[in-house]
Formats: structure tokens, sequence, C-alpha cells
């Protein structure tokens, strides 16, 4: 059966959602050509001539009467990504139509809010038990919704890694450089990674601290003098928003991450698909893809000490920052987006057939959990 | 001076503009019906201006309840971060002792950036989300709240960590807050009802002059609206940003007074202690027992139908109860306001037809039923807690 599916979207900026979302969007016309996957986002970006050129139609619009006019159209699910887009539309589209409904509950605002600070938000548990099914994440975090299990799909994080795969492992050339991809924002906690890197120069001297991503140009400041003050300005650069992270991990030894709010970062499963060890703080669902010690380090919020220690002992150790980065290969590539956009047009699939012959009852979502995963 | 009902409309109390009309005998009404339209279409008649969906009235830390006072010929200039304050801050820093600048935490942060503060900060969030968003920020070490010197009008369902490090002396709860939700509008809004004749713009781009950001267009038509319907000299002295209707582009200069202003005056009464907030809390839910526990079995069928057992009959009836409910406004009222619920008075808003679900009834009934049951169940054991 052809399937006809709405997907709803916050919006197209440059986001980790929206980013993945769009490859899956276009694994989608690889795997069932002749399926309809029309999109509405509530605001465009950057991503807008992506799926423009991915989705079958794009709808770009906030207001009331065309969101209204997007959910009468003939679908045969609509798929809703972000709390707030699912916040914003299901009593008009629960009260007006029958549709089937999947909710994909990830790492938005909310969820990360959730399982960081453990924000309780009647509002997104209410809207995952109202749906006809939910895809989740990680095991982790719908763990703490109420959906039974035969409207549940726990997915894994996807992510697009097809290019960090074909990167070589680190070799003599390769600069003693930790990277970290995250936005100069206070909550990444970058600060962190600069002043451990004081201490890794010490054993370490050659020890350099690339800060890719775009951000406030405050934070920015305020880092460049936390690295004056700390005597590693020298050391420490900032490669700004960039399209080729690719070419930015590939002159890096580690991957370094040291974030105090995280759900599973994207920027974590493409370092581990091109080899690299990865030292990250133990915060959101990190450890759903990193375990201790195997594809690289946990460490607390904060704990610049053992931060330091961490990526000393990497950078020392290069037959450990192998063994740890082919391990991460491993473990990424269950994350390849192909993979993980098969399973949710899977349940998109399920959620669409059933209602054609039983609404009310439980759909029979094939659940993937965390054991079958690693089969 | 704004028409009372912008801000009836921003409490969401009215379903209808004939029920907004009967309610309200001043024959201002007559023009509400633009208000309305706007309303309608961008804000999908629910601005949830009065949603506390985290009980955070419950431990709000100010003490004191207070109100504006603002002569006519003060210029009031609303301050926000997009890029026309960077361009026009030495303007603003020359202007400053002669405007009266209000502004949001961020713009508090943007401006001290510039050695510049403000004489009024306003905290509202359109969302519990973007609450705790903004109380995240706290968390994460940027807390502009901290060395400012403006009074800061912190609404009630305010997250208490976002303003605990406020001198208690210059924080209060607003009264009487004339909002829809969207902060610069809310103090423009402001400024009028207390007395304000001119209002400026500055850093509230919302785009560009060619390419308005269509995100901001509720914001942009609320704006605008309020700049045509209280007859106020409305001055965007941001350029480069989105036109908005009513406000004409002019000076930091064209808005300053000619002599400097004297301090922003406040009128302040103490507020309701806690102990009082959670007596209305504990009174609110005993009042809504009643529909509490319809709201219970109508869960109950809804979760029974989820799992294959549906009763479309006994769905319908549940759903069509609850519907119902919307004939009485003050009951409405207290549902929202007391338990914070979004999703049964947006059902409200809807022409639904039970009798026309099939099925799949079961979902609207969980979506009212599950919020407003949990809430009350929270709302209890939070009061109960605190009691205890």
């Amino acid at each position: 059966m052809n399937v006809r599916v709405l997907h709803v979207i916050e919006s197209l900026a440059a986001g980790g959602i929206e980013t993945t979302f769009g490859n899956m969007l276009e694994t989608f016309r690889t795997l069932a050509p002749d399926d309809r996957h029309d999109v509405l986002a509530f605001d465009g970006g950057i991503l807008q001539s992506k799926y423009a050129a991915t989705a079958h139609q794009l709808t770009i619009a906030c207001d009331s009467a065309t969101i209204a006019e997007c959910l009468a159209r003939d679908y045969d699910v609509v798929h809703i990504l972000f709390e707030r887009c699912a916040y914003r539309i299901l009593p008009m589209l629960l009260a007006r139509h029958s549709t089937p409904v999947v909710y994909g509950k990830g790492y938005d605002m909310g969820g990360m809010y959730r399982v960081n600070e453990g924000l309780d938000w009647t509002a997104d548990v209410t809207m995952t038990a109202a749906c006809d099914a939910v895809t989740f994440t990680t095991p982790n975090l719908a763990a703490g919704f109420p959906v039974p299990l035969g409207r549940t799909t726990v997915l894994r994080k996807a992510a697009d890694i097809r290019t960090f795969a074909a990167l070589p492992d680190p070799d003599v050339l390769t600069p003693q450089r930790i990277v970290c991809v995250a936005n100069l924002h206070p909550r990444k906690r970058l600060a962190d990674l600069i002043v451990a890197l004081a201490s890794v120069r010490c054993s370490a001297p050659d020890a350099e601290l690339r800060l890719v991503g775009g951000g406030d140009r405050a934070e920015r400041a305020r880092l460049e003098r936390i690295a004056a003050h700390a005597a590693v300005a020298d050391a420490v650069s900032f490669a700004g928003q960039t399209s080729d992270v690719v070419g930015e991990i590939a002159q890096s030894r580690i991957v370094a991450l040291p974030s105090s709010c995280e759900g599973v970062p994207t920027a974590l499963l493409e370092a581990m698909a091109a080899g690299r060890p990865v030292v990250s703080t133990r915060v959101g669902h990190v450890d759903s893809i990193i375990e201790d010690g195997v594809e690289g380090f946990l460490v607390g919020v904060g704990e610049m000490t053992t931060l330091a220690a961490r990526i000393t002992r990497l950078l020392l150790r290069p037959d450990l920052a192998g063994r740890m980065g082919a391990a991460g290969r491993r473990r990424a590539d269950r994350h390849d987006v192909r993979r993980v956009a098969a399973d949710l047009l899977g349940t998109l699939r399920h959620a669409a057939a059933a209602q054609h012959y039983n609404v009310g009852a439980d759909l029979q979502v094939r659940p993937i959990t965390a054991t079958s995963d690693a089969a | 001076m704004l028409p009372d009902y912008f801000r009836a409309i921003g409490s969401d109390r009215f379903l209808t503009l004939d029920e907004l009309g009967a309610d309200n005998a001043s024959p201002n009404i007559v023009g509400a019906s633009e208000a309305w339209d706007l309303y309608h279409e961008h804000f999908d008649r629910f601005c949830e201006t009065t949603l506390d969906p985290q009980f955070h009235r419950l431990s709000h830390p100010a003490t004191q309840i207070g109100s504006i006072h603002l002569d006519r010929s003060e210029p009031i200039l609303i301050v926000g971060t997009g890029p026309s304050l960077d361009r026009h801050v030495a303007d603003l820093a020359r202007v400053r002792s002669r405007v009266r600048v209000f502004t949001s935490a961020r713009g508090i942060d943007a401006l001290a950036r510039h050695g510049l503060d403000a004489d009024l900060m306003l905290v509202e969030h359109r969302t519990a989300l973007d609450a705790h968003h903004s109380g995240r920020a706290v968390l994460d070490g940027a807390d502009p709240l901290k060395s400012t010197r403006a009074l800061v009008a912190a609404e009630w369902r305010t997250p208490s960590a976002l303003i605990a490090a406020v001198d208690r002396q210059r924080l209060f709860v607003p009264e009487q807050l004339p909002t829809w939700g969207l902060w610069p509008a809310t103090l423009a809004a402001m400024a009028i009802a207390s007395g304000a004749t001119r209002v400026g713009l500055l850093g509230v781009d919302l785009g560009t002059a060619a390419r308005p950001n269509p995100t901001f267009a509720p914001l942009i038509r609320l704006l605008s609206w309020i700049a045509s319907a209280s007859s106020v000299t409305a001055i965007d002295c941001g350029t480069g940003g989105a036109g908005k209707v009513g406000w004409v582009r002019g000076t930091l200069d064209d808005l300053a007074a000619a002599t400097e202003l004297r301090m922003l005056i406040c009128d302040r009464r103490d507020a309701p202690s806690s102990d009082y907030r959670r007596a209305i809390a504990f009174a609110g839910i005993s009042g809504l027992s009643g529909h509490i526990d319809a709201a219970k079995r109508g869960l109950e069928t809804a979760l029974r139908a989820r799992a294959g057992h549906v009763d479309v009959v006994a769905l319908r009836s549940h759903l069509s109860e609850m519907l119902a409910w919307r004939t009485d406004r003050n009951l409405r009222t207290a549902i929202q306001e007391t338990l914070g619920v979004s999703f049964l008075p947006r059902l409200w808003r809807l022409t639904t037809d039970p009798a026309s679900l099939d099925e799949s009834a079961w979902r609207p009934v969980l979506l009212a039923a599950h919020e407003l049951v949990t809430q009350a169940d929270r709302l209890t054991g939070v009061v109960m807690k605190e009691a205890a």
C-alpha cells in the first residue's frame, strides 16, 4: 500500500531534528518512490531548498487558516515532529479528522528539559497519550511516557554518517586537536573545555582546541577572554558556523562535548562514525550511544579535572584512542539515517493501515527495544 | 487610551465576539471586530495568557502587586534585541535620560553590554516551555536580572528560579496586565494604559523592511492594531525593520522628551500571601470536583477505547458533556485558570460535532480529559504538599 503522509515540523532552520528529518525524507523517496510525503513547516529557514526538493509539497505557514487547510487534505497519516507543532494542531486535528496521527517524540525542547531537568509538562504527556502512535528517539525517553507498548516505536537517534564514515583514522600527521562541534551558548559550557585544555597542555603541549559552531558574539568574546586568562589563547581557534564539519573532524584526534544539557547529540554520532573517540558529559541520554570506556569517556558536568585527564589519556595513548574509535564506528553504524528512516516509514505505514481495519485497537507497531536494536 | 476589550480578548474568557459584546457595554466594543479577527487569524482565539500549567503562581517570590503611572509627556521606548538596537545604541545612550526604557530580560542583557539599563523590565512568556527555557538561561549563568536597576514586573506565571536573584524592592506582579502574550505588544499596551501618549520601538525589528519575518506576523499585526486603536504617537526608531502599520519611522530624537525624566512611579500594594494563593487554588479544585470526576470517567472510557474496547456512544457522550461546559463562562474560566489546561479550552473554540466522530472519538476525549485530570491531580499534590 502506498501512503500519503503529511509531516508537520516547526521550522526549516539548521537544527538537529530538522536536518536529520530532511535526510530521512530523502531516504523515503528512495525506499518507496510511490509514497507521497508532504511537509507543513511553521517557519522557513536555511533548509528550505532541500525540503522543497525532497517533499512532494512544501507548505510554510503558521496562520490558522492555512494550517486548517493543510490538515483537511486527504492523508493516510499525519506525522508530527516537535512538541510545539503537536501542541498547536492536535486539538484541531483530533476533533475534526480521523486521520491517524503519529507523534515523533524526540529531543525537542520539551524532551531535552524533561530528561535533563525533570520538567514535567503535562501537555506533552497528554499529547503522547492521545495520538495513534508515538515514536521515541531512545528507550530512555520512552520510559517516562505512559504510552502502551503496542503504540510505541523506539527508533534510534539518526544521523547522516556516510561522509563521516568514509574518513580515515587519525595518523601521525593529524594534529593533536580536540574538536567540539556545538553552538557558542553558555549551555554548552565550552569554557570548561578551554580551562581543561590548559591542564591537558601540561602533558601534551601540542594539544589544541577547535570550536566549531556559530552563536552569540557575546559568548565568543567571553570564551576568548577565558582562553586568554588561561594562557591558551594561541591554542584555541573558532571555526564559526561551517558546512564543512567533516573537514573539521578529519583534522581532529578527539571530539569533546562538555555541555550541561543535551538529548542525544548528532555531533557525537558523526564523530564516532569517523572513528574519533569522544569525551562527553553524562547528560541527557548521551549514555544511550556511548558506554563509558568503550567508545569514549563520560564525565560529570563541570568536572574539569576529570575532563582534562580523559582527554590527556586519549592524546597520549593512540592505541586506546584507536580502539575506542573503532568501537565508535561500529556503534554509529546502527544510527545511520537510512536504517532509522526505514523503521520510521514502517511505523507510518502501520499507523496508516490500522485505520482501515481497526481504528480503536492498539496498533501492532513493531517495538524496537534497546536489545533488538543491538542485535 | 486602549479600549477595554483589548485585555478582555487577551484573557481568553470569551468564545465569540457576541459574547464579548454582551459583557462589555462600552461603545468602544463597536471597533472590536478588527481585534477579534486578529485574535482568530493569528492566535487561534487562545492567547494562553491566563494559563499557569506549572502552578508557578503558588511559589512566586513577589510580595507586591503594582501598576505604573506615566505622565502624558513621558516618551516610552520599547527595546528589543533586533539588529537596529546595535545600529542606534549610541543615539540611545545620548537620549537615555529623556526616554523611559521598557524591555525584556534579553533586552536588559543586550543593553547591559552597552553599559545601559532600563526603567522597567517585563517578564512574560507565551507558554510554559518558553518560561522554562528562560529559567534555564539562569542555570547557565546568564542572569541579566542580577545586575539590573530596573523595576521588574513578573507576571504570576513566572518560574521562581528566573526571578530569585531580583531585589524584592524592585520586583512586583503587574496588576491588570493588558496582554495577548507577546511582550513588546504587552509593554506598548501597558504604557498606553498607564497614560503614555508617545511610544517608540527600537530593536523590535521582526524581520526587515523588505522581508518581514512571517513568524512575527501576529506581533506585527498586534502592534499595528494597538497603534491604530489607541491614537498614540507611535514611532519605530529602528531603521531597517519590518514595517508596522500605524508606526511612523522616526529617530530617537523625534521620540525623546526635551528635558530629563523623573523617576518612574509605580503604585504598589501587598500581594496575596502564598497561603492565600494556595487556599484559592484549593477552593478552585474543590469547586471543580464534579467536573474533574466527569473528566475521569471520560478518560477511562477513552483509555479503554484506545486499548480496543471502543464504545462510540459513550465516547460521544463524554465529549458532548465536556464540550457543553463551554456554555458556562464562569466554569470555563475556572477550569482554564485553576488547572492551566489548554486542550479542552481549545476544543471549546472549534466547531466540533461529536456525532460526526467515529471510533477515533477516543482521541479528543483523551486529549481533553487526560490533561484536565492530570493537572487536577498535580495541583492537588502541590497544594497538599505545601500545606503540609
